[in-house]
């Protein structure tokens, strides 16, 4: 069943998103389709109703990720009833970090109940699209599609709480007081870009 | 000769045979206690070393190309002493200064400085050490000896890449930058 799905993940996850160096609060956050634990396809438009996404980038093996994951949770089940969606996007690739693979991931989101869709990100192009640094990362999308936070989920476990600070601006209808901050986590581990071939000299 | 003068003369005796055996034995050094730091602490620590390439780490030990690295950092400190200076700045948890950070410290026993954020605002700490950093590590920030900042290097970069980039800047000689 698990091979399948692998299977399926790298045959048809349609992502589409142009590379790119790193979206801004004030730029659109680019548009993907992933496929999640619970065996769906999910994507940013199909949640365009919302009254914000957050889009954060995590993994299964990082301390730091793994200890916001309860604050996550915990904020995901305060503001997911208020009209927000949230989406896990895992960036680590098992070629990269096995503990991060997808059969893994069924199995963390199992154990923890998580309470919104952990989509796994395995040829990483939609953490390229992002520009994600770190996990945990989060970008928050307001209705338009525009990012209006990007940044950390909040001050190393103590406040100001940035990520639900920013929430409660989206949904009282107030520009992000904090647009970005300093991320904090581990490296996204993203594979090696290839080198680029030297051009043939020509006699 | 009283008793006490036999006893003295005799911890004396000792005293010199043992700083003699010792002396052929080279002690490892002493590993360092992290020290609490703010931002003007990193500071202080990467101007103490004026006239010298100053690196500055920031390294975790949940971090694991940061504690891969770790070794190599030791090395070139070794290798140029007199010429590089280390800053490492553990972004640990404060709690962590006599566990996990610790542990850490008495295994490798850098033979400089080890630093361990402790500040109110970790994105204000990160927007007054430099702006252009995310706050992502493993991060190495490497200054010429005229204290300019000249590479930086987030992510997950080869220390191959590092080492190329520090030799002009070791170089004392005239081809060489030298600073």
């Amino acid at each position: 069943m698990l091979r399948k799905a692998a299977f399926v993940l790298t045959m048809l996850a349609a992502v589409c998103v142009p590379a790119r160096a790193q979206v801004k609060p004030g730029e659109k956050a680019p548009q993907f389709e992933l496929f999640g634990v619970d065996y769906k396809y999910h994507s940013l438009e199909q949640y365009a109703d919302s009254k914000a996404i957050v889009v954060v980038f995590t993994c299964n093996h990082c301390p730091v990720a793994e200890g916001y994951e309860d604050e996550l949770i915990r904020i995901a089940n305060a503001y997911q009833p208020r009209g927000i969606q949230f989406l896990a996007i895992n960036p680590n690739p098992a070629d990269m970090v096995a503990a991060d693979g997808f059969p893994q991931m069924i199995e963390r989101a199992s154990k923890k109940g998580l309470p919104y869709p952990y989509l796994y990100d395995e040829t990483q192009k939609v953490a390229k699209a992002y520009g994600a640094t770190v996990t945990p990362h989060v970008f928050v999308v307001a209705p338009d599609g525009n990012i209006v936070y990007t940044g950390a989920v909040d001050n190393r476990h103590k406040g100001p709480h940035y990520l639900a600070d920013a929430l409660d601006d989206v949904l009282e209808g107030r520009e992000v007081a904090q647009p970005t901050t300093a991320q904090f986590g581990c490296t996204v581990k993203y594979r090696k870009e290839p080198e680029p071939e030297a051009e043939k000299q020509e006699d | 000769m009283g008793v006490s003068t036999r006893v003295f003369w005799l911890t004396v005796g000792i005293v010199a045979a043992t700083a003699l055996l010792s002396c052929g034995e080279e002690q490892p050094p002493a590993a360092p206690r992290a020290e609490l730091a703010d931002l003007a602490r990193v500071r202080q620590a990467l101007l103490a070393d004026a006239g010298k390439v100053v690196l500055v780490d920031f390294w975790a030990t949940w971090c694991e190309p940061c504690i891969e690295s770790f070794p190599e950092l030791i090395r070139w400190h070794d290798e140029h002493a007199g010429d590089l200076a280390v800053v490492s700045v553990s972004l640990d948890d404060p709690e962590e200064r006599d566990g996990r950070v610790q542990v850490f410290l008495d295994r490798l026993r850098p033979p400089f400085a080890a630093l361990l954020l402790d500040v109110e605002n970790f994105h204000e700490f990160v927007q007054g050490f430099n702006p252009d950093w995310n706050g992502g590590i493993p991060a190495l920030f490497v200054y010429g000896r005229d204290g300019e900042l000249r590479h930086q290097f987030v992510g997950l970069y080869e220390m191959a890449e590092v080492e190329k980039a520090l030799v002009p800047l070791l170089d004392r000689g005239p081809a060489g930058s030298g600073n």
